[in-house]
């Protein structure tokens, strides 16, 4: 396989300008319940044994309402639903995602990290809501070149009670 | 609270393939940076790269870990600063920096590698707590 070619900080510079210039509705997603199985695996993906996130009753006597769900859980899920068919995701498997996929077509992504703010604390059983919404595209120049930093919010509201559950500001760094 | 003489807590990670891959599965994840070593050469990589939100859910397992179980962590965020490869020592630090906002706590996290590179580096924020309960439960 031979190795991707990088864009041209000029042609950053153009997708950057046309992501900023662009009108990016916001997406909604019905995301469905939060199931103590799935986050139990993520759990125990990440290594982590903590009883708060495996044993209901641990989690109910620290005074949740159900298994507590690891707190990057809810952020960390692509895909909540059963997603895309295979050929639907880009080459390099990753989702083709409403604003990476169709203002940055065919560039490498990588995840920049994450601002989560919890305003509750996310339970098995919970039904959520998820809204994507475009904040900012950046043109930056690192030790290894120039790369764009793709930034976008997503709030998860609970479907039963219409409060807000998370905010989260996740960036990525788009060459 | 004094940050230099608060405790600190400190966990070492080395993901595996087949973490990455159950992590890959579990948030169902398809990017091939993340289990295809032919794929993450192309892009560059010496070897598959861990996953930003697996380096944020390190992080996270250091503070949930740390912390008394009737606390709540009100944040967490994290910045990637440079690729973490699989089979990488991590070195995971938190520690305890001065008070946020009222009734708040502040910790501030980083992930190293064993010569000291910086890979990411964090905040999380927590139901203040007193000295007493500031200690690891495992």
């Amino acid at each position: 396989m031979s190795r991707l070619a990088n864009p041209s900080p000029h042609q950053l510079e153009e997708l950057v300008r046309k992501a900023k210039g662009a009108s990016h509705p916001p997406v909604d997603e019905v995301l469905g319940e939060i199931v103590s199985t799935n986050t139990r695996r993520f759990a125990v993906a990440i290594g982590d044994n903590n009883p708060i996130f495996h044993q209901v009753a641990v989690a109910r006597t620290a005074g949740y309402a159900d298994l507590l769900a690891p707190p990057t859980f809810v952020t960390s899920v692509v895909s909540w639903q059963a997603g895309p068919e295979s050929q639907e995701l880009r080459a390099d498997g990753a989702m083709a995602d409403p604003f990476l996929g169709a203002v940055f077509p065919g560039l490498r992504l990588m995840g920049a990290g994450q601002s989560i703010r919890f305003i509750e604390s996310p339970v098995a059983g919970m039904q959520l809501r998820r809204r994507t919404a475009f904040l900012d595209a950046t043109l930056k120049h690192g030790r290894s070149g120039s790369f764009a930093l793709v930034a976008v919010q997503r709030t998860f509201d609970d479907e039963r009670t219409g409060q807000r559950v998370i905010d989260c500001r996740e960036e990525y760094i788009v060459r | 609270m004094n940050a230099e003489t608060e405790p600190a807590h400190e966990r070492i990670e080395r993901p595996s393939m087949v973490q990455l891959f159950r992590f890959s599965a579990v948030t169902w994840n398809a990017h091939r940076v993340h289990f295809d070593r032919d794929h993450a050469r192309a892009e560059g990589y010496p070897d598959v790269i861990v996953h930003s939100h697996l380096l944020g859910s390190f992080m996270g397992r250091l503070v949930t870990d740390w912390l008394p179980e009737r606390s709540r962590l009100r944040e967490l965020s994290w910045r990637n600063r440079r690729p973490a490869i699989v089979g990488d020592e991590i070195i995971c630090r938190a520690r305890f920096s001065d008070s946020g906002t009222a009734g708040q706590s502040r910790i501030v996290l980083e992930e190293v590698s064993r010569n000291g590179e910086l890979i990411a580096e964090g905040l999380a924020i927590v139901d203040q707590l007193s000295i007493r309960e500031r200690n690891p439960k495992r």
